[in-house]
């Protein structure tokens, strides 16, 4: 069986993908591990992390005509609850290897899904980023260390993963037909076409997939995805990307939200299973594009909203901050506090604490995060998250 | 065919066309009728639902999402077997563009059991009308008051509001001047999208008579500002939406929006001149959705070379079906393996085997135009996946001759040769399907 691994020496070596620099690397020489979940939609932070040690919460989320009322939840400090669906973290928490960032959020204020979602994904707003994405110029600026390559995980590409470095787009689906056998006619028939020539490398890395698949009883949806993810990152690959859609509860939030924060666990604890040892190696983080309204709307749901919040997951975070609901400064919830009378008032920037873990997990400098990953970032004071 | 007729066919159509040659502009003057018994197919659907809306809470009785589930199949193997047979190919690339704009999302049974027959339905007789005929036919759709969640909402001050203490959402009125009019730098706020929330309540499915009805129980009373401008008085009344939708469709921000998303649609990115020329002719004509077409197809990038945009799957597999001589019974359903269902391997199935799930986008902002998007592994993956069984069902026939009568003009070099060294002739068509002339227009 020709490896993933073998794959991409061979192919350096041959010269056949002398366009895609980053995969000629010989091996990465850091083992720590970024995986970066985006929740698409706008999570409604406080249905999720719940502040039940603010007076002000129940009077929020009532119980509502027709039987709305707010989620069950359990405490998990003298504060914060999480959302019953949140169960399964809980031993990850209590282990420390899963924290909170809340009420953040972008300097992103105007609440379109999509805007707000290229904010995050770019890292600052399109002026300052040329359009590539985060994760993408990590990988350059991690390119002299020999860090290795990314893999986008899912449909299609997504813009954080997107700009010059080379990264690897792949599926869970597998079966190839009779390319299989033939992959040299669409070597050759892509290899002088800029777009269609990288499409390849991800190409011969799902058939290395498909193989190894035939010993595997192949899960289904995220879990398929996670395991995926795990395989990647256990050989040369340093960060994945993936989304988790569903968050975006104008009605009916209680069942909406119940399912996708069960696949936002599903998707952390399964990393962690797949992953074995190298999860003591791996930083998780999921965010999603803004907050939600704080009063419930007319419709048993919430409307986007302004402050959110933030996980983070990994075996590293037990040398940091893990088991916390890390929170700069609660904003507090009667109206006057609310953000426009109406949101999640944001304390702090999200990326403040995205940029100083990735200080930590890549050995890189503050400033260059703040002008390169995610430009006009104030990183203020340090924050040892990991 | 000349070389002119290929690049249009491309750009404007599924490729080569079936006879003769294409003349997208012909197509104008015979725009698509209103079929009343897609109609009376809704409102028997929705009928369904209501009188079965309690079967999830059953044990034993049919779920509707289940009781839909071949329904939907049935509803996208008909539209793909239309577009293979059209002869408007102009038509139906226009309508799926719409049918995107305006994109709707599986977030419940009642979408399973409805976005089949929006497009074809609803929007498609409407696309070569004017922009605010299209916009009440796509927003004021069974479909769309689901999808946004329009459905539950309420006026919180009108009778039903203040008997309920219930109110609206904002859903379907951020994402009309977000995405279906002004575009998001089209110059509105927070306090515009909540009138607009206000405006639109009222308007709902009724499940007695499965029609889209305005209920004046549920909307709103009193005036609204919106964009500087105030709409309906102290009894809201139906003519309020339409005037608010007339006054956005014609808005300055709503033209530059729709000029942008065309011209990049066809064209790929950066086309400036073009995007400003569909946006004043937009202004000038009101939205006469015909008149702009005029523009783009008389424009000189019309007949300028291709490759700068990337036929998303729907084309793709069009394009690809459309391509070769398909054995006789290639297209027709078949009982799955164990029997238990009907499968569509070549056309509904081959659609839900791509990225694209048509009609039904993982958010309201409908699938990307973004060449960048439909060129990562796994969408050409998913293509490659589904080509063999494609070229599985074509006739035989020469294999360079296949290519050239495909790809006339556009056909490289690096496709003649890698087609040449094919060791059979299924590999060289799938060669042809897979190379990045065939996935460009």
């Amino acid at each position: 069986m020709i490896t993933r691994r073998a794959f991409f020496h061979a192919a350096a070596a041959a010269g056949l993908y002398s366009a895609l620099p980053s995969l000629t690397l010989a091996a990465a020489n850091s083992d720590k591990r970024l995986v970066v979940i985006i929740q698409r939609g706008g999570m409604d932070a406080l249905d999720a992390i719940q502040p039940i040690g603010d007076a002000n919460y129940a009077k929020l989320r009532p119980t509502l005509a027709g039987g709305i009322q707010p989620s069950k939840s359990f405490a998990i400090d003298n504060f914060f609850a999480f959302h019953e669906s949140l169960q399964p973290l809980q031993p990850l928490f209590q282990a420390k290897e899963l924290s909170i960032i809340h009420s953040v959020s972008t300097p992103y204020r105007l609440r379109s899904h999509f805007e707000a979602q290229d904010y995050l994904e770019r890292g600052a707003d399109a002026f300052a980023t040329s359009d590539s994405g985060w994760v993408n110029r990590l990988i350059t600026l991690m390119g002299g260390r020999k860090i290795n390559f990314a893999a986008d995980i899912g449909a299609g590409s997504q813009l954080i993963l997107r700009g010059p470095a080379q990264t690897l787009n792949i599926t869970t689906n597998t079966d190839l037909g009779f390319w299989a056998d033939s992959t040299q006619f669409l070597d050759l028939l892509y290899k002088d076409d800029k777009d269609f020539a990288p499409v390849m490398a991800g190409v011969h890395a799902n058939l290395d997939e498909a193989k190894m698949m035939d010993d595997h009883n192949p899960a289904k949806g995220i879990e398929a995805t996670c395991g995926l993810a795990a395989r990647m990152l256990k050989e040369e690959c340093r960060i994945a990307a993936f989304s988790i859609y569903g968050w975006d509860t104008h009605e009916g939030q209680q069942g909406r939200l119940s399912k996708s924060l069960e696949a936002l666990a599903t998707a952390i604890t399964t990393l962690k299973a797949q992953l074995g040892p190298v999860w003591d190696n791996t930083l998780v983080i999921a965010a999603s594009e803004f907050g939600r309204t704080a009063h419930f709307n007319g419709t048993g749901g919430t409307d986007h909203g302004t402050g959110g919040a933030a996980f983070l997951a990994g075996g590293l975070l037990a040398n940091g901050e893990g088991g916390k609901v890390i929170n700069k400064k609660w904003p507090g919830l009667s109206d006057d506090k609310l953000f426009e009378g109406r949101d999640l008032m944001p304390t702090d920037d999200v990326r403040r604490y995205m940029a100083w873990a990735l200080a930590d997990l890549y050995n890189l400098s503050p400033n260059d995060i703040a002008t390169k990953i995610f430009p006009g970032v104030d990183v203020g004071q340090r924050v040892k998250l990991i | 065919m000349d070389d002119l007729n290929y690049i249009k066919s491309f750009r404007f159509g599924f490729g080569i066309p079936r006879a003769g040659s294409f003349d997208p502009l012909s197509e104008l003057a015979s725009p698509p009728q209103n079929d009343p018994a897609i109609a009376t197919e809704l409102k028997s659907r929705l009928d369904w639902l209501q009188q079965n809306k309690g079967n999830d809470k059953m044990p034993g009785a049919e779920k509707p999402a289940k009781h839909f589930e071949p329904v939907q199949q049935q509803d996208l193997h008909a539209a793909i077997m239309a577009a293979i047979d059209t002869d408007k190919m102009f038509t139906f690339r226009l309508s799926a563009f719409w049918a995107n704009h305006f994109s709707l999302g599986i977030t419940s049974p009642v979408l399973r059991a409805t976005a089949g027959l929006y497009e074809t339905g609803a929007l498609r007789p409407n696309i070569f009308s004017s922009f605010y005929d299209l916009l009440i036919a796509a927003e004021l759709h069974p479909a769309m008051i689901h999808y946004l969640n329009l459905q539950q909402s309420i006026g919180p001050n009108s009778k039903a509001g203040q008997r309920s203490k219930k109110g609206f959402n904002e859903n379907l009125g951020r994402e009309i001047l977000e995405l279906h009019t002004l575009g998001v730098d089209g110059g509105y706020g927070q306090s515009d999208i909540i009138a607009l929330s206000k405006i639109l309540t009222g308007w709902m499915v009724d499940p007695h008579i499965s029609e889209v009805v305005f209920n004046p129980n549920r909307a709103e009373p009193g005036s609204k500002m919106m964009l500087g401008k105030s709409f309906g008085g102290a009894l809201a009344s139906e003519q309020d939406v339409k005037d608010t939708f007339r006054f956005i469709a014609e808005h300055p921000s709503t033209a530059n929006h729709i000029g942008r998303k065309l011209a990049l649609h066809f064209f790929g990115p950066d086309n400036v001149e073009l995007e400003k020329a569909l946006a004043t002719e937009f202004m000038r004509s009101k939205g006469n959705l015909s008149a702009v077409y005029k523009v783009m197809l008389a424009r000189p990038e019309s007949s300028s070379l291709l490759g700068r945009q990337t036929r998303n799957d729907y084309d793709f597999l069009i394009s690809a079906l459309r391509s070769g001589s398909l054995k006789p019974d290639a297209l027709e359903p078949r009982p799955s393996k164990d029997g238990s269902k009907t499968v569509y391997p070549l056309t509904a199935g081959a659609m839900d085997s791509l990225t694209q799930k048509l009609w039904l986008a993982p958010s309201p902002k409908g699938w990307s135009d973004d060449p960048a998007f439909w060129l990562s592994s796994s969408v050409i993956g998913a293509r490659l996946r589904r080509i063999p069984m494609i070229v599985h069902n074509f006739v035989d026939e020469e294999p360079t001759q296949f290519a050239q009568k495909v790809l006339g003009p556009l056909l490289r070099k690096q496709t003649l040769d890698t087609v040449k060294l094919a060791s059979n002739r299924q590999l060289a068509f799938g060669l042809v399907l897979a190379s990045p002339e065939f996935n460009r227009r």
